[in-house]
């Protein structure tokens, strides 16, 4: 059996498991929805606008924060990165901020921006800059000497060196960072809206919970999983696209 | 091109502390030259070398090129170096392009780059690699593209700093063996640091045999062998048998001045 056999096989039981354990009566269908009622009222909720409608408005908020981060999170990392000065300045307010969890900025950033979009994209934002922030600026940090040396004995100057040579190796680091950063805007988009929202995946699975619709909760439980591993094969997808050379690495 | 180096000396600071590396080094390189220098591990020769290159600023003397000082590193001296320094994300053929495509040398048109990338891919015998990453392919293969990547800058010197000391033996000697054939070709002057007798003398016009730090240039020692050399004849027997006697000497010297 290769290896994504295994991997189909592991959810497979799990979700036959599970299946079982409902259908025979061990665990209280109020607790715990089998998985064919959780399809079900998957596509229910879908065909009845429900779902896409509330995913559609969590995803809206959580990639517009999301993008805003990864790109201003390469940005001031790679100028961290690069620059001492940037990184003197700049180094001791990342360190301040970044240990003050997400949702404690959320009550702030509704007092400035209000209860509407902006408020939640900020947190999202906040939340996900740090992994892509800190993954480019140790990337820039550690591109080896002697790859730097060998461009300039070749003539490059030093816009060259940098989009030539620190980009490229920079770029497997940054997809990595990207792809914790999803993981955590998952998570802390979710909690956002549970706090603040009348609309969204996380709104939509508190109120079913608040409504006893514990399949409606599933349903959403499920979405957001779904979300999240499409999301991070398609990062891993796009890496494997732009960055030829490092897939193959991870390979050997 | 021609190499001079007058009076060259270069400290590391170590704290406050200037800790000397190379003391008074005074050579004359002849274009075409293959020049080997030869001494222990951390003795300067890398640091010289790097001076060369413009990578390091002496602390004192200069370095002449064709007779106007070194202003930092250029195309015109290209290196080599121990690491390989390939850029991992560029194949074969690009890495050999790179200094091609500098703003500074691209004055080449496209189709001519295409044939000089084709003519150094088959100067080094990496025909059917170039589409391969660094990492798809061997140590002494990727050597190899370092070499071809240096000379495509079509350099006046060659500058290698212990290129073949990360290869073994065996792949080491073929390498020695198409450096010397790819010289012959192109009569380019070729600084080749070393801390292999043999291979000093296998390579060079003359070695300059360094002692312990603070360097400096201990004896020049010429190898006038017929090329290719053969590496079991007693001349070149011979030929080893000096360079051990001197860099014996520059050790003794050295610890003589040195308790």
């Amino acid at each position: 059996m290769n290896s994504s056999a295994r991997r189909l096989v592991s959810v497979l039981v799990l979700v036959a498991v599970w299946e079982g354990a409902v259908r025979l009566g061990l665990v209280p269908a109020f607790f715990l929805a089998a998985p064919s009622t959780i399809l079900f009222q998957i596509v229910k909720l879908v065909e009845s606008g429900v779902l896409p409608q509330n995913a559609g408005a969590s995803m809206i908020r959580m990639l517009s924060g999301y993008l805003l981060a990864l790109a201003s999170g390469v940005v001031v990392g790679g100028l961290m990165g690069w620059f001492r000065w940037a990184d003197d300045v700049l180094d001791p307010l990342v360190e301040l901020v970044r240990p003050v969890s997400p949702l404690a900025i959320l009550p702030l950033a509704i007092l400035w921006l209000g209860i509407g979009q902006a408020s939640k994209i900020f947190v999202i934002w906040y939340a996900c800059i740090f992994p892509v922030l800190l993954n480019t600026y140790a990337a820039v940090r550690s591109v080896p000497k002697s790859t730097i040396e060998a461009a300039w004995t070749l003539g490059a100057s030093p816009d060259e060196v940098l989009r030539r040579v620190v980009f490229f190796h920079c770029l497997p680091p940054i997809f990595t960072g990207a792809r914790i950063s999803f993981a955590v805007g998952m998570i802390v988009i979710i909690a956002a809206e549970m706090v603040a929202a009348d609309r969204g995946l996380g709104y939509m699975i508190l109120t079913a919970q608040q409504d006893f619709q514990t399949a409606d909760l599933y349903a959403g439980i499920v979405t957001i999983a779904a979300i999240g591993f499409v999301g991070d094969r398609f990062i891993r997808w796009l890496r494997t696209r732009i960055c030829p050379w490092y897939v193959e690495i991870e390979q050997t | 091109m021609k190499i001079d180096a007058i009076g060259l000396g270069k400290d590391f600071t170590l704290g406050a502390v200037g800790l000397p590396v190379l003391q008074n080094v005074n050579v004359s390189i002849a274009d075409g030259e293959f020049v080997c220098l030869l001494g222990p591990s951390g003795c300067g020769k890398t640091t010289f070398l790097r001076c060369v290159a413009g990578l390091d600023q002496p602390t004192r003397g200069t370095i002449l090129l064709d007779g106007s000082p070194v202003r930092g590193p250029g195309p015109d001296r290209s290196m080599v170096f121990q690491d390989y320094a390939l850029f991992p994300w560029y194949t074969v053929a690009q890495n050999i392009q790179f200094g091609l495509t500098t703003r500074r040398n691209c004055r080449r048109r496209r189709h001519d780059l295409a044939d000089v990338t084709r003519d150094l891919v088959a100067l080094v015998g990496l025909q059917g690699f170039e589409r391969a990453f660094p990492h798809q392919i061997s140590g002494g293969m990727r050597q190899r593209v370092g070499i071809a990547r240096a000379l495509a800058v079509d350099p006046g010197a060659l500058l290698m700093d212990e290129p073949f000391a990360a290869i073994d033996a065996i792949t080491r000697e073929a390498l020695q063996q198409q450096l010397v054939d790819i010289w012959s070709r192109t009569q380019k002057t070729v600084l080749f640091v070393t801390h292999s007798v043999d291979e000093a003398a296998y390579l060079g016009d003359s070695v300059h045999v360094f002692g312990p730090r603070p360097a400096t240039i201990h004896e020049t020692v010429a190898i006038e062998l017929p090329r290719p050399r053969d590496k079991t004849s007693p001349d070149f027997i011979a030929a080893v048998g000096q360079l051990r006697r001197s860099i014996d000497a520059a050790m003794h010297v050295a610890n003589g001045a040195a308790p």
